[in-house]
């Protein structure tokens, strides 16, 4: 089936992007984690910008390394990492859409089109179980293996993609109040279930 | 030109993804970008100096990946540092 090779091919390269960015986290890591060692052994460095002539230690830098690793490399790791969920997601349900269009047969494409550009992600939620809950009811298995195969393989990634538009707009959450909760501190905000945010 | 501190020529790297780039002492840093604007080189210099165990602090000066590392390296041997001239040695030449 093509569509099952896409989807493989897809999901090789959000692995492939996932493993790019564990890599990095890693390398950054082991690189300031030398660099300690090194401090430890009695060198030193001095850092001088030669615009605005600020100068820093390596203890300085020892000393900034904590927030750094929390505030940005963590923090704006876990927001590539929502990225990469959102693009397996909407190429996901792409590939769905395109080659298992049962639920867009009764009128369906605008809400979907709405679905797939919806800013609020509560709306979006909503709108993908709704197509699900509808799809799952509906689903009638013709007689004859291949069409059967299809229609269970189909079921079983529309039933993945419910899945991970969930964890998906999880992220999305987290990823929200983290970038929210650095600029603005102590006014936390979409505390709620994901669902219900939006 | 040689190096302020170590005493050696300074020499044109070519050993980093960001293209060529010459690690220069801060002292030295002026007469290399002049060399380099008179002689229409186009390069930029990082924001940041460095000194390791508080030695001298130096700069990178980066040169860009099409640059004639051979011709860059010919203008820093043909051109001495005033300060460090009689440090200069009798056969510098042209260095590969």
């Amino acid at each position: 089936m093509a569509v099952a090779d896409e989807i493989d091919a897809l999901a090789q390269r959000a692995k492939s992007d996932l493993d790019d960015l564990f890599n990095f986290g890693a390398h950054i890591h082991l690189i300031w984690k030398h660099f300690k060692v090194w401090v430890h052994q009695g060198n030193t460095l001095k850092s001088k910008n030669l615009r605005t002539g600020t100068e820093v230690t390596e203890q300085d830098l020892i000393k900034l390394y904590a927030r750094y690793r929390t505030t940005y490399l963590l923090g704006l790791s876990f927001v590539q990492l929502v990225t990469v969920f959102e693009a397996f997601l909407f190429d996901f349900l792409r590939l769905l859409l395109t080659h298992d269009p049962r639920h867009l047969a009764q009128k369906k494409q605008i809400e979907v089109g709405v679905a797939l550009s919806a800013a609020d992600r509560g709306a979006l939620v909503l709108l993908i179980n709704i197509y699900l809950d509808k799809a799952r009811t509906k689903a009638r298995y013709a007689a004859g293996d291949k069409v059967v195969i299809d229609r269970l393989y189909f079921d079983d990634c529309w039933a993945l993609a419910k899945k991970l538009a969930r964890f998906t707009v999880e992220l999305q959450t987290r990823r929200d109040v983290l970038s929210f909760s650095r600029g603005e501190r102590g006014e936390p905000r979409l505390r709620g279930r994901a669902g219900t945010a939006g | 030109m040689i190096d302020s501190f170590t005493k050696k020529p300074i020499r044109v790297s070519d050993d980093g993804d960001a293209g060529p780039y010459i690690m220069v002492q801060l002292d030295q840093l002026d007469l290399v970008k002049k060399l380099l604007n008179d002689a229409g080189i186009r390069h930029s210099v990082d924001e940041d100096a460095i000194s390791f165990n508080n030695q001298p602090y130096t700069a990178v000066v980066n040169l860009g990946h099409h640059v004639d590392v051979l011709a860059v390296q010919k203008l820093l041997d043909e051109n001495a540092d005033p300060k460090m001239a009689r440090h200069r040695r009798p056969h510098s030449g042209r260095r590969g």
